[in-house]
């Protein structure tokens, strides 16, 4: 019976060795969550299985000048917990949380996140949103950096070579003027996969009381998570009050028609998508428990 | 009555808790034995069709591979899962070890038995299997319509019941309201997946380790099917990590004991959770349709109801179920003409069978939406409409023509109303925000085991040991639920000793007497009653030693604290132990009691569930938030085993209402294969479940005890759904109301599936 070779690298030049023996049916093997799962369910083995736990160095979170870096091997637990995380990219914290169950949460990976690429991903929905950079080492030792779209290609594909492993997400860290939030619909409260995720970011003028420089991230609309422009250019410069959450909650439901059109879900999401933009519109303290206008 | 009692009625830990907790427990997939070989199913993967060609010949040359078994090379008899006694009726013998002509996505096709687990499942993904697609039918709809395409012969419809009694008091005033209610089809979802070990003898013989609800109805199934003489097959019951109906059926029994008779060595085979849920039993997916006409004051006059079942591949126990489901609506209300029709339909679909209630959650969630229509449209309170139609106490239920017995619900609903302060929640305004709330109310009635069908009976015998400790020896099945502790407390309270003095353990057909099992509610009603028969005669027997001893009349001796006293002397008297240990010599060298019960009477159990729900019209995520349960139990044996009956019960209900199904895609597959996709209501979700005990103990039960396992889930969910609709003032019958189909209902737009 095939039986996978498992090798465990202890530092980043053990890792870069290892990966020089990778083929397409190897894997790397982070918190396993999913992984592991599927290995088991789907009944197959990879030829060659990398496990990273030994790369104790990719668990971190620094704030080096204006950005914020995360090691690929840090859990969810931790960046639910990290002071850098929560005060920087609140969202993350709070995708982070939302990360199926507290068992999941400290095994599962901000990398494997990425690299498992579920358009589901909470994670990876917040890293949109902070337009964040992933940093890749490969079996040369090359290090590079590329945008976190062009890594996520579809629904479970990547950009990533088989001979190349994430080390790091990195994106600027919020500033006090901004606001941001992470909002999810899943088919129970807690411990459940989303249905329709939001990661949304405002610079907020306490002056002018308007928002300027949106940014909004959909996930589980579609193959992978993206930033709708013509959602946040809807919300360029409006007043932190009611009507712009009427608005914004309008350009969700359009925003999730674009995305899947003619899907068997769509009738859902897209009025689901208007109680998830009046969720974040509140989180944000724009509204105060702004709701919906019915009938 | 409870202040007499010296035992019943406290609180006790389940008998195996402690090796539960400390892992100590051997469950089935703990069982190893020497030379044991492990099996792994080939599951079908298309809906239906013949199986054209198999090529096992990859698999069995994998090492460590013993045998390739299929429809080639086994028995083509069929047999019916549910059988538990050979001259049982209602069992339609449609299934076979492994399946030529496969008929659901899950169906066996064939297994591999080999050294190790991995090998077996390596080398199940090598057997190469063609195979004959033939149009699929997976709605009962369909499968009526369609008689030119039989699942089995016979056709589609292999099962029609129909109750009918009294006479129309419909007037022509009458309100006359129809509803038509659908529940999903749904996995148990105990913890524990199914495992059975078989191991073969030398004299031709098997020992079965069976987590099942009843090794009698295992020994008969397989027996026969193999040609065994029954003595011949052992059948010792595992201990089970829930099974809520699930593993009463024989699913695994039969197919592991022919591959360890072939094999001659001992088999496993366990399940993985996918094939529990596909490929084991779910609950049947029903709809029901009721016409009631009621007087503009809201007394019922006529009843008519039409059910149909969705039995899945195999018939298994979906005739009996929708006999059952006939017979549950008069055990609630009053109704001068009854008439209720059902059918059982194959599909190609997962094997419906035994579920928590047996048909009463499908048939009361039905009958209770319903009600709160006919409520809605008299513009009448939902729990005074009840109120003026509910069963009083001994009333007869006209269609089984029994007493209801000590029948409390009216009283589960007073007092329930007012602990949940129904009328001040019902009058609030839902709200017309986002967050709308709504309180809803269901009562539901079950039964209390089987007298009216069988001759429903148990059979022990307890012994008292020379130290004046006891064992019993009886056939018990605890799914988890507290059985062997009930029936030790039973005993220890007629003795008027410690439970902790009391041995009890679990069935064994070679050395535990006969008993069907546990189902059908007859646990606590029927098999405590006789364990309390039985340590009533052993008590006398010790008297008669006793008196022996003591040289004093019989007439003159009472037991009192494990004691026997002479009367009016505080002097005289002579402890159980002091009684066992001499009369071993001088009366008799063993003090033992044997008994057949038989049960002459079958109450009703009652439940009446309160629920709040708050329901977000934007997500059309529905959270319970408030929770009542209150109980028509007689008298708790074990009381806080009672309260948390009632809480898995609604647990499992809020779940039905709200999350759980197994709808199938048009390819035939269930779309799930685990908890990540299965969602049951986790605790997060869970709201707090008052639980109030109804207690008047009028019947024939142990200390005048009734059912309490199945009962308790029967009002839950339509409880739930009255809730929902109360909030948002919509009539959703269709389970489970999902998101999509609240907010379709909120925007009255007909949507499909779950």
């Amino acid at each position: 019976m095939p039986r996978a070779e498992l090798l465990t690298p202890s530092g980043l030049g053990e890792l870069t060795a290892a990966l020089q023996r990778t083929t397409s049916s190897s894997r790397l093997l982070a918190g396993g969550t999913d992984l592991v799962r599927s290995m088991r369910h789907d009944h197959w083995e990879p030829d060659l299985l990398i496990d990273l736990s030994g790369l104790r160095e990719l668990v971190y979170v620094r704030l080096e000048g204006d950005r914020l870096r995360v090691g690929a091997l840090t859990t969810f637990a931790e960046l639910q917990t990290d002071p850098l995380v929560r005060r920087h990219a609140r969202c993350l914290a709070e995708a982070a949380a939302r990360v199926g169950s507290a068992q999941i949460r400290n095994v599962a990976t901000v990398g494997g996140n990425i690299a498992n690429a579920s358009p589901c991903a909470d994670g990876v929905t917040a890293l949109v949103a902070l337009g964040a950079d992933v940093r890749t080492i490969d079996g040369g030792g090359r290090s590079t950096v590329r945008p976190l779209e062009q890594v996520l290609v579809g629904s479970g594909r990547t950009s990533l070579a088989p001979d190349e492993a994430i080390t790091e997400v990195s994106f600027a860290a919020l500033g006090s003027d901004r606001r941001t939030t992470f909002v999810k619909i899943g088919s129970r409260a807690t411990v459940t996969v989303a249905r329709l995720s939001m990661a949304l970011i405002v610079k907020y003028d306490g002056v002018s009381g308007t928002v300027s420089e949106v940014r909004v991230a959909l996930g589980a609309v579609g193959e992978t998570a993206f930033r709708d422009a013509r959602l946040e250019e809807l919300l360029e410069g409006r007043a932190a009050h009611e009507e712009s959450a009427h608005l914004f909650a309008d350009g969700c439901t359009d925003a999730v028609r674009r995305a899947i059109p003619g899907r068997s879900s769509l009738p859902y999401k897209q009025r689901a998508a208007v109680g998830l933009a009046y969720d974040a519109w509140n989180a944000l303290g724009l509204c105060d428990r702004c709701q919906p206008a019915w009938g | 009555m409870t202040k007499d009692l010296l035992y019943v009625g406290l609180t006790y830990p389940v008998h195996d808790a402690w090796q539960k907790v400390t892992g100590e427990l051997v469950y089935g997939s703990d069982i190893q034995l020497p030379g044991m070989l492990y099996a792994k199913l080939l599951l079908s993967p298309i809906p239906h069709g013949m199986v054209t060609s198999i090529d096992s010949s990859a698999a069995e040359a994998l090492p460590g591979v013993v045998k390739v078994f299929s429809h080639l090379n086994s028995p083509a008899d069929v047999y019916c899962r549910a059988r538990l006694t050979p001259e049982q009726e209602l069992c339609p013998r449609d299934e076979t070890l492994f399946s030529e002509h496969v008929r659901f996505v899950g169906d066996r096709v064939a297994a591999v038995v080999a050294t190790s687990q991995a090998i077996a499942e390596a080398a199940m993904t090598l057997i190469d299997v063609e195979y004959e697609e033939l149009p699929a039918l997976f709605t009962p709809e369909e499968a009526q319509r369609r008689d030119d395409l039989p699942l089995h012969p016979g056709g589609n419809v292999f099962f029609e019941h129909e109750e009918e009694c009294g006479r129309s008091a419909e007037s022509r005033d009458a309100v006359v309201v129809s509803s038509t209610t659908t529940t999903p089809r749904i996995h148990h979802a105990a913890l524990e997946p199914h495992v059975c070990v078989v191991q073969p003898h030398s004299t031709g013989g098997l020992t079965i380790w069976s987590t099942s609800q009843g090794v009698y109805g295992a020994r008969t199934v397989v027996a026969d099917l193999l040609g065994l003489d029954y003595h011949r097959v052992r059948v010792i019951k595992a201990p089970m990590g829930g099974s809520f109906g699930g593993k009463t059926e024989y699913i695994l029994e039969p197919v592991t004991a022919f591959m360890a008779q072939k094999t001659r060595r001992p088999v496993k085979l366990l399940l993985d959770r996918e094939e529990c849920m596909i490929a084991t039993m779910v609950r049947p997916a029903t709809a029901s349709t009721i016409r009631t006409a009621c007087s503009p004051q809201g007394q019922l006059e006529d009843m008519e109801v039409a059910t149909v079942l969705d039995a899945g591949a195999y018939a298994s126990s979906t005739s009996d179920y929708a006999v059952h489901m006939c017979q549950k609506i008069t055990k609630l209300y009053r109704v001068p003409h009854y008439h209720h029709r059902s059918r059982a339909v194959y599909t190609n679909t997962p094997v419906a069978g035994a579920a928590r209630g047996w048909g009463a959650p499908e048939i009361v969630t039905a009958l209770e939406i319903h009600m709160d229509n006919v409520a809605g449209e008299l513009g009448i309170d939902p729990v005074d409409l009840r109120l003026m139609n509910l069963r009083h106490p001994f009333e007869v239920d006209q269609v089984t023509g029994m007493s209801l017995g000590d029948a409390r619900v009216r009283e589960c609903l007073e007092r329930g109303a007012a602990a949940f302060d129904w009328s001040t929640r019902r009058g609030r305004a839902p709200g017309s925000g986002r967050f709308r709330r709504g309180v809803g109310v269901a009562c539901g009635a079950h039964k209390n085991g089987m007298f009216g069908k069988f001759a429903e009976a148990s059979n022990m015998t307890l012994k008292m040991n020379e130290d004046g400790t006891f064992e019993l020896g009886a056939s018990l099945h605890d799914p988890g639920c507290g059985i062997v502790t009930v029936m030790k407390v039973i005993v220890a309270e007629v003795l008027g000793v410690s439970p902790d003095l009391v041995a009890a353990g679990e069935a064994d057909t070679s050395s535990t007497p006969f008993d069907y099992g546990t189902f059908g509610s007859r646990v606590t009603y029927v098999v405590g009653a006789c364990a309390k028969a039985t340590a009533e005669k052993l008590k006398e027997e010790i008297v008669t030693a006793a008196a022996d001893l003591l040289h004093e009349p019989r007439e003159r001796l009472t037991v009192e604290r494990g004691e026997v006293h002479v009367q009016d002397d505080g002097q005289r008297g002579v402890a159980f132990r002091d009684i066992a240990r001499l009369s071993q010599m001088r009366h008799s060298p063993a003090i033992t009691a044997s008994v057949t019960y038989y049960a002459t009477s079958n109450p009703a159990s009652y439940s009446v569930q309160f629920a709040e729900v708050e329901v977000d019209c934007a997500t059309g995520l529905t959270a319970v938030t408030d929770f009542l349960a209150v109980g028509d139990v007689g008298q708790a044996i074990n009381r806080g085993m009672v309260h948390a009956q009632f809480q898995g019960a609604v647990q499992m209900g809020i779940g039905y209402a709200l999350y759980e199904h197994m709808d199938v895609d048009e390819a035939g597959r269930s779309g799930v294969d685990g908890f990540k996709n299965y969602h049951v209501v986790n605790a997060p979700d869970m709201p707090d479940i008052h639980v109030l005990l109804v207690e008047h103990s009028g019947d024939d039960g142990p200390f005048g005890a009734k059912s309490v396992g199945e009962i308790a889930t029967v009002p839950t969910a339509a409880a739930v759904i009255n809730a929902v609709n109360h909030a948002l003032g919509t009539s959703l019958s269709d389970l489970p109301a999902t998101p999509e189909r609240v907010l379709a209902a909120l925007h009255l737009e007909e949507v499909e599936g779950g």
